[in-house]
C-alpha cells in the first residue's frame, strides 16, 4: 500500500487546499508556486512532488522580508508549542490598561520582518507580557491560541474535497451575488435526491460557484450521468468548484450542458396546452442578458468539449432520476416544466435561501397529484466547543443554512 | 433485491415502499406467498387503514403507480436508502437521514471508498453508505450482538447489497477491526457506547498514507469529550464536534379573523348582510413548525488522520507513559 497513486501528489496546476491554522483557502500552484498569504510570500516549490496531507514548516529566506520557504515536516510533536511556567486562579489582578505588552508594536514588526520564526517571536511576546503568569490556565491556553493563528509557523497542504471546498466558499460567500451553501445543507441535498453513483441527474444551478456540480460529478460513478442546465445571468466564477476538484477529462465529460433558455424554448416549441400562459419565465429578459455578456462568453468556452444540443437530446430521450434546483430565482415554473423528466418514483430537491419561495411552491404542489412525500425544512446546526471542563455550543449560531422542499414524482391521476 | 439498482417495475422478491401519507408508510416485502401462523401457505394480503391491498397485484406495475385499496388509494415506491430508514424494522435506536446526510458528507464518501462501521444496529446507515460508495467500494459492518449481526448480513443479501457490504458479529472494543480491513479504510464510523477505546484500531484500519476521515456518533457529550480527548492524543487534527436537528415545516391554509371595527367609522350603521362578517376573514397559506419536534439524536465528532508520526517517536511515546 505505498502511495504511488498520481492522484495523490502534489504537481503543477493542480488545484490545492491550503490550511495554515483555522484559514483554509483554495489555491492553485503554477509554474512559480508562489503563494501569496496576507503580507507573506510563500516559495511552494517543496511540496511539489510531495503526496497530499502532508504538513510543511515555513522557513524564512534571509535576504527577503517575510518571504519563506517550505521544509517538510510530518512530525507532530514538533509544532508550535509553547511551555507556560505557572498560573494564576482567576482575573482579579489583571487590569487592561494597555501596558501589558512591553514590547511595541513596532519592535514586534521588526521581529517578524528580521525572519525570527513564529515559536521564538511568540516566546518573546511571553517573556515581555506582565500579565501572562498570572492569567488561569484556561484564558493562557486561550491567548496561546490567538497568537498561534498570527505566529503559526506550519502550513497543510490538503487534497481538495467536496467536504473542505464548501466550507471555504461558505466563509467566503458574497450575499446575494452568490448562494452561500452551508455544509449540511449540501449533505441533505445529496441524500434528499437519493444519489446513486450510476444514476442520471437534472441539475440547475445558478450562483453556487459551480459546488453543485462538483459535489454531483463527485458523487458519480462511470456510468452515471449528470445534465447541468445554466443560466446565462451565472456569475464570473461559475466553475470554481469544479476545477478546485482537479477532476479528470473523462470525468467532467460525464456532465452535459445546456443553456436555460433553450429549455424553455423547446416548452414553447411543444406548446404544452396547460403551460401556454405561463412563459413569463425570469432570466430571458434582454436586459439581463446584456448585463451578463461577459459571464456569458466565458461560461460558453468553459463548456466548450460538448455542444448543448447534445445536452438537449440527452434530456428528452432519456428519464432521469433525480431533479436538483439551486438558484437565486423564483423556480416554480421551471421546476413545473422539468418535472416530467423524470423517471417515477424519483425526488426532486429545490433549495432556497427563502422560506416564502418555498411555501408558496409548496401550496401549488399540494394541489398536485404527481408528487407526494412533499417536505419543506431547515437545520438547526451548531458547534461545539469541547474542551476539558469547559465543554459547551459555540457562542455564536449559524442560522444561514437556507430551506430545502423536495418531494418524489409519481403516477398522476389522468 | 431493488436497492443495488434503480429498477422500473416491480417484481417478486422487491422490497416495495407503500405510501399512504407521510406518517404512513410501510416496507413490505414483495411475495405473493406467505405462511401464516399455521405454517399454511396462503395469498399475501397487507391489511392498511383503508383496506386490503392482494400483494401480488403489484407485479409488473411501474415503482410510482398508484394502487387502489378496498377503501381509497395509495402509491408504491422504490425503496431508495432514505424511505427506507423511515419504514425499516427497527432491533435497536437507529440513525436518521438528516445525521446520515452529514456523516456521508463529512467521511468524504463517494464511489469506491472503503468504510467501517461499528456497531451495524439496523442497518439503516449502512444501507444508504452502501449505496453512496457501489459499485467498487465496500461496507465492513461490525457488530457485537450475534442475532443483529445474522439479521443484518440476510437483509443485506435480499436487497442486492451484499457486493458492497460485509456484515460481522466482532466485539471491536476489545478484539479491533477484523485484519481484512487493516490499512484499508478510507473512513470509519463509530456509534457505539466507548467510541475513545476503538479510536487506536480505527487508526490501525485507516489507509497509512493519511487524510483519512472518522466520524463518531454519540447521544450524551461525556462520550464526546472522552471521544475528542482520545482523537487528540493521537494525533488527529480538524476534530468539531456538532450537532444537526432538521425542522420540518407543515404548509396549509389558515383563516384568521380581523378586527375590522377600527377601520369602519364608527357613525356608518352595523351591516346586517352575512357577506361583510366574511370580509372580516383572512386568508393566507400558514408555514407551521412541527409541534413537537426531535430535540436531540447525537453529536457528530469528526477528524481527520494524517500521515503514521515517525516510527521512533511512537516508541518514545509508548516509553514515556511507562515511565508514568
Amino acid at each position: 500500500m505505498t502511495t504511488t497513486n498520481l492522484e495523490n501528489i502534489i504537481s503543477r496546476g493542480h488545484y490545492l487546499i491550503i490550511n495554515k491554522n483555522e484559514t483554509y483557502l483554495i489555491h492553485q500552484i503554477s509554474n512559480k508556486a508562489i503563494l501569496k498569504l496576507g503580507r507573506d510570500v510563500i516559495d511552494l516549490k517543496a511540496a511539489i512532488g510531495q503526496p497530499f496531507s502532508s504538513t510543511y514548516k515555513l522557513e524564512p529566506i534571509p535576504e527577503k522580508k517575510r518571504h519563506y520557504t517550505l521544509v517538510i515536516c510530518n512530525d507532530n510533536q514538533a509544532r508550535n508549542q509553547w511551555s507556560t511556567n505557572g498560573c494564576g486562579t482567576d482575573n482579579k489582578l489583571i487590569t487592561d490598561d494597555s501596558s501589558s505588552q512591553l514590547l511595541s508594536t513596532d519592535e514586534i514588526i521588526a521581529l517578524k520582518e528580521s525572519g525570527e520564526s513564529g515559536q521564538n517571536i511568540v516566546e518573546r511576546l511571553l517573556e515581555n507580557s506582565k500579565t501572562f503568569q498570572l492569567k488561569t490556565e484556561y484564558a493562557q491556553e486561550k491567548y496561546l491560541k490567538k497568537k498561534a493563528r498570527k505566529y503559526c509557523d506550519y502550513l497543510t497542504i490538503f487534497k481538495p474535497s467536496i467536504r473542505l471546498i464548501t466550507d471555504v466558499l461558505y466563509k467566503q460567500q458574497t450575499l446575494p451575488k452568490t448562494i452561500a451553501l452551508r455544509f449540511d445543507t449540501l449533505a441533505q441535498i445529496l441524500c434528499r435526491v437519493n444519489l446513486d453513483p450510476g444514476g442520471k441527474y437534472l441539475l440547475y444551478e445558478n450562483g453556487s460557484q459551480g459546488l453543485l456540480q462538483a459535489a454531483l460529478l463527485n458523487q458519480l460513478h462511470d456510468n452515471g450521468s449528470l445534465v447541468h442546465i445554466f443560466s446565462l445571468t451565472s456569475e464570473q466564477n461559475a466553475l470554481r468548484a469544479v476545477k478546485a476538484m482537479n477532476f479528470s477529462e473523462t470525468k467532467i465529460k460525464q456532465m452535459l450542458t445546456v443553456s436555460l433558455d433553450e429549455i424553455l424554448n423547446t416548452k414553447n416549441e411543444e406548446n404544452i396546452p396547460e403551460e401556454k400562459d405561463e412563459e413569463d419565465v425570469p432570466n430571458c429578459s434582454d436586459d439581463k442578458k446584456r448585463k451578463s455578456d461577459e459571464a456569458y462568453t466565458q461560461i460558453k468556452k468553459k463548456h466548450r468539449p460538448i455542444t448543448s444540443t447534445d445536452g438537449l437530446n440527452f434530456i428528452k430521450s432519456n428519464k432521469f432520476d433525480g431533479l436538483i434546483v439551486v438558484c437565486r430565482e423564483e423556480p416554480t415554473e421551471f421546476v413545473k416544466t422539468l418535472l416530467p423528466y423524470l423517471s417515477l418514483s424519483r425526488p426532486f430537491v429545490i433549495y432556497s435561501a427563502f422560506r416564502e419561495v418555498l411555501v408558496s411552491m409548496y401550496a401549488e404542489f399540494k394541489m398536485r397529484r404527481d408528487v407526494v412525500f412533499l417536505r419543506l425544512t431547515d437545520n438547526f446546526m451548531r458547534y461545539h466547543q469541547v474542551l476539558p471542563n469547559r465543554t459547551h455550543p459555540d457562542v455564536t449560531m449559524d442560522d444561514g443554512g437556507g430551506f430545502l422542499f423536495s418531494g418524489l414524482f409519481v403516477a398522476g391521476t389522468k | 433485491m431493488s436497492f443495488n439498482r434503480y429498477k422500473d417495475i416491480i417484481e417478486e422478491g422487491d422490497t416495495v415502499i407503500l405510501y399512504i401519507s407521510p406518517q404512513a408508510m410501510y416496507a413490505i416485502q414483495a411475495q405473493s406467498v406467505i405462511e401464516n401462523r399455521k405454517g399454511e401457505k396462503v395469498e399475501n394480503v397487507m391489511q392498511t387503514k383503508y383496506g386490503a391491498l392482494k400483494i401480488s397485484s403489484l407485479f409488473g406495475k411501474p415503482f410510482g403507480s398508484k394502487v387502489s385499496l378496498s377503501n381509497g388509494w395509495a402509491h408504491v415506491l422504490y425503496p431508495t436508502p432514505e424511505l427506507w430508514t423511515q419504514t425499516l424494522p427497527h432491533r435497536t435506536q437507529i440513525i436518521y437521514t438528516p445525521d446520515i446526510s452529514l456523516i456521508m458528507f463529512m467521511l468524504e464518501l463517494k464511489p469506491g471508498s472503503i468504510v467501517v462501521e461499528s456497531g451495524t444496529g439496523s442497518g439503516s446507515l449502512t444501507h444508504s453508505m452502501a449505496v453512496r460508495v457501489k459499485p467498487t467500494g465496500h461496507i465492513y459492518t461490525y457488530d457485537f450482538h450475534e442475532q443483529r449481526a445474522d439479521q443484518a448480513q440476510k437483509e443485506f443479501k435480499a436487497h442486492g447489497l451484499s457486493e458492497n457490504v460485509t456484515s460481522q458479529c466482532r466485539d471491536v472494543c476489545q478484539n479491533g477491526f477484523s485484519d481484512d480491513v487493516t490499512g484499508k479504510a478510507d473512513a470509519v464510523f463509530l456509534d457505539l457506547p466507548h467510541p475513545h477505546l476503538v479510536v487506536p484500531f480505527a487508526i490501525k484500519a485507516l489507509k497509512p498514507s493519511g487524510g483519512g476521515r472518522i466520524c463518531t456518533f454519540s447521544p450524551c457529550i461525556e462520550q464526546v469529550m472522552r471521544t475528542c480527548q482520545t482523537l487528540q492524543e493521537h494525533g488527529f487534527i480538524q476534530i468539531k464536534t456538532v450537532e444537526c436537528l432538521e425542522k420540518e415545516y407543515q404548509v396549509v391554509n389558515r383563516t384568521v379573523t380581523t378586527f375590522a371595527t377600527a377601520s369602519r367609522p364608527s357613525s356608518a350603521p352595523v351591516p346586517q348582510n352575512t357577506t361583510e362578517e366574511h370580509s372580516n376573514d383572512k386568508k393566507f397559506v400558514a408555514c407551521i413548525p412541527s409541534a413537537s419536534p426531535r430535540g436531540h439524536t447525537g453529536y457528530l465528532t469528526t477528524a481527520t488522520y494524517l500521515m503514521e508520526t515517525p516510527l521512533q517517536l511512537q516508541e518514545a511515546e509508548i516509553e514515556d507513559s511507562c515511565e508514568k
